[in-house]
């Protein structure tokens, strides 16, 4: 018999890309959005035992971290962003369906789409999430606004959605950006 | 939503993405998604969007993970696997010599050393007579040794002088910037400067020039360089000759006559041009570079063979590696409007409906020329995906009178989509006093930068852009070419910008700005 501590990594796994993305689009801010990521695996382990073997591990773990962003408000007041309780459900329930399947069909048509990136806008989009660089930084190294850089990326990401979407079909949500 | 709202989410939202969203800023923006079911699943895209980035890259940083090859790639030209020996092969043209095949002599192989033990316990066995001998045949040895290394090392400079391409003269002044658009650079070893008229150039400086910029460049001879929007070049000095490595976008140059010992060089990731007196223009993609010869002939290199082609006048040619590497007739254009002059254009007269589409002179994004025409069409009823609406219901157009030139057999467009739904469609309307020909194309599909978009007269109502080859209607009126009296640019079903430039009558088909194929 597998041993539990394995049958919840490779759970984790799988629910992972939509953990991910349902906690960042609460906390936007990406470091913070990882330390509540970081919580809600310690208490999806914790409460793994309440876990019922046959459900949908991935339901589960949104709702228990739906239920940890909602408690987060006190630690996290300022970039809470969905502290609405309905808002919340909705978001869980899109990222429901975010399968790790096709997170890495997506990872694929981005790796096509990055490649058809002038090479400008390729080094920024590599500065911003490769480097994990502020906007503020790239903007002091490049000699710009932050706000030109950040109009920027929002374009260049635009572009990237649409060569994604053409790749993949219709899976991916349309965005501001 | 309406466009303005769309604009302030992308914005909270990326000041979210970047942490340094405020209180008031948190509050605006979690306002905005309470209120908005639209607004909320326009969020959670960009939220898709933006981790899918961050997971991508940390994917590809992780030790031994190779899922991903390198995405950006600024040099896609195949290297030489360590260890194999240097080849170059020059196809040679017809009548010339044959030239030759330089291969590098294989590295000769190590000795194997030898056990130390064994070679002490060897050397304490030995007799001091014996020792003597051996220091006599070793010193011996070495006298030989540094003799024939000298003469080889004497060798390797000379022929290495003989080979080494010359130094670029860093720091040799070598013209000035005369037209630079906002946000031009110069790079110079660490340091950095912005461009303006005047700024002078140096042999070793790079200039780059914004995604939506352009500049121009005057060398102390009067030749010119114009860089066009997104454009990175190198500019350098060696013995006296011009050399420009083009590392990305496209440039237009008007030389003037080089000394025939010391030709202009322009080199990019696959191909090299080595030009005496000519005028061209010389643009660089993923994967080909592409030359046209407007003037002279240009001497054309692809890279990954060697192959030599000469470029003439109302020629073009792609190097491309593996594919056909020819010189092609340019198009001949029979009518070209370059949208220098806007006064032609404006709305139909007759037409009192809101003008959803709008135009104006674009003096940053150009292809050619001074400015380009912008287009905006925004349809207050469009909303994102509504591609669903009736033909015709919303169709929007600004119109000049024109007729086709006779002889002309295609009609080409420069365009390069700024933003564009999916579903929103830029046409190009031939219209008589009864009926239309109607061309349409996705600007909202489009890659990015600049795409000549070519449609056959011969065959209206179909078209030849990017994407699936759609026929509207089987039966196409039976207008002919000369009842021609207006020509309309217009958008409908969802909304776009665009820049267009150069909207030409042309002779004969010409494969346009080669588009990468996408599978849409």
């Amino acid at each position: 018999m597998t041993p539990p501590h394995e049958t919840f990594i490779g759970l984790f796994a799988t629910a992972q890309p939509a953990l991910q993305r349902f906690v960042c689009a609460a906390i936007p801010d990406f470091h913070e959005a990882e330390d509540v990521l970081q919580k809600v695996a310690a208490v999806l382990w914790k409460k793994f035992g309440e876990y019922q073997e046959g459900t949908l591990f991935q339901v589960w773990a949104m709702r228990v971290a739906q239920y940890e962003i909602l408690h987060a408000r006190r630690s996290h007041a300022r970039s809470l962003l969905i502290v609405n309780e309905a808002l919340a459900e909705r978001a869980a329930e899109h990222f429901s369906a975010f399968t790790l399947e096709r997170d890495e069909r997506m990872q694929q048509a981005l790796a096509h789409c990055l490649e058809q990136l002038p090479s400008a806008q390729g080094r920024l989009v590599a500065q911003r999430y490769r480097d994990g660089m502020a906007c503020k930084t790239i903007a002091e190294k490049l000699g710009r606004k932050p706000g030109e850089i950040r109009t920027q990326l929002c374009r260049i990401r635009e572009k990237l959605r649409a060569c994604i979407h053409s790749r993949l079909g219709a899976s991916v949500a349309g965005g501001p950006s | 939503m309406n466009a303005k709202e769309k604009q302030e989410l992308a914005a909270l939202a990326e000041l979210g993405f970047d942490g340094v969203l405020s209180a008031s800023e948190t509050d605006r923006l979690r306002g905005i998604l309470e209120a908005s079911d639209e607004a909320l699943l326009a969020y959670l895209g960009a939220i898709d969007l933006h981790v899918g980035l961050r997971s991508f890259w940390r994917s590809r940083q992780v030790p031994g993970n190779t899922r991903h090859a390198a995405p950006v790639s600024s040099n896609p030209a195949p290297r030489r696997k360590p260890g194999t020996p240097r080849k170059r092969v020059v196809k040679a043209r017809p009548g010339a010599q044959p030239k030759r095949v330089v291969k590098a002599k294989p590295g000769s192989a190590r000795k194997r050393p030898m056990d130390s033990d064994a070679h002490l316990k060897k050397l304490k066995s030995t007799s001091n007579v014996r020792w003597g001998l051996w220091t006599t045949v070793i010193a011996a040895c070495l006298v030989v040794l540094l003799g024939t290394h000298a003469v080889f090392v004497i060798r390797s400079i000379s022929r290495h002088r003989r080979q080494q391409p010359v130094a670029q003269e860093a720091g040799v002044e070598l013209g000035t910037v005369t037209q630079a658009s906002p946000g031009t650079v110069v790079l110079r070893g660490a340091t950095r400067c912005t461009a303006g008229e005047g700024t002078a150039l140096q042999s070793g400086d790079t200039v780059r020039v914004t995604p939506a910029g352009h500049a121009e460049l005057r060398y102390r001879d009067q030749s010119s360089v114009a860089l066009s929007a997104g454009t990175a070049v190198r500019l350098e000095q060696r013995d006296g000759a011009k050399r420009l490595h083009l590392e990305a976008g496209t440039l237009s140059c008007d030389v003037t006559r080089q000394p025939s010992r010391k030709p202009m060089r322009l080199t990019t990731a696959h191909a090299e041009a080595t030009v005496i007196s000519t005028l061209f223009r010389l643009s660089v993609e993923a994967k080909a570079t592409r030359l046209e010869v407007d003037a002279g002939t240009v001497e054309f290199v692809r890279k990954s063979d060697g192959a030599v082609l000469d470029v003439n006048a109302g020629e073009y040619a792609v190097a491309e590696p593996g594919a056909e590497f020819e010189t092609r007739p340019q198009a001949n254009v029979l009518r070209r409007d370059g949208f220098e002059d806007l006064s032609p254009w404006g709305y139909n007269p007759r037409d009192d409906r809101a003008r959803e589409i709008q135009y104006g002179a674009e003096r940053r994004i150009v292809r050619r020329g001074r400015q380009a025409l912008r287009l905006v069409y925004a349809y207050p009823g469009n909303t994102p995906g509504n591609g669903e609406q009736a033909w015709g219901e919303n169709y929007r157009y600004v119109m000049r009178n024109g007729g086709i030139p006779s002889g002309a057999t295609h009609v080409r467009m420069w365009v390069r989509a700024i933003t564009g739904h999916e579903n929103a469609q830029l046409y190009v309307q031939l219209r008589s006093e009864l009926e239309s020909w109607q061309y349409s194309f996705k600007p909202g599909r489009m890659p990015s930068g600049w795409h000549a978009i070519e449609f056959d007269l011969n065959d209206p109502m179909g078209y030849s852009g990017p994407g699936i080859p759609t026929r509207w209607w089987k039966n196409v009126p039976p207008m002919k070419k000369g009842d021609v009296r207006l020509i309309e640019l217009g958008g409908n079903f969802a909304d776009f910008q665009a820049v267009l430039d150069d909207l030409e009558f042309v002779r004969k088909a010409v494969p346009g700005h080669r588009i990468p194929e996408q599978a849409w």
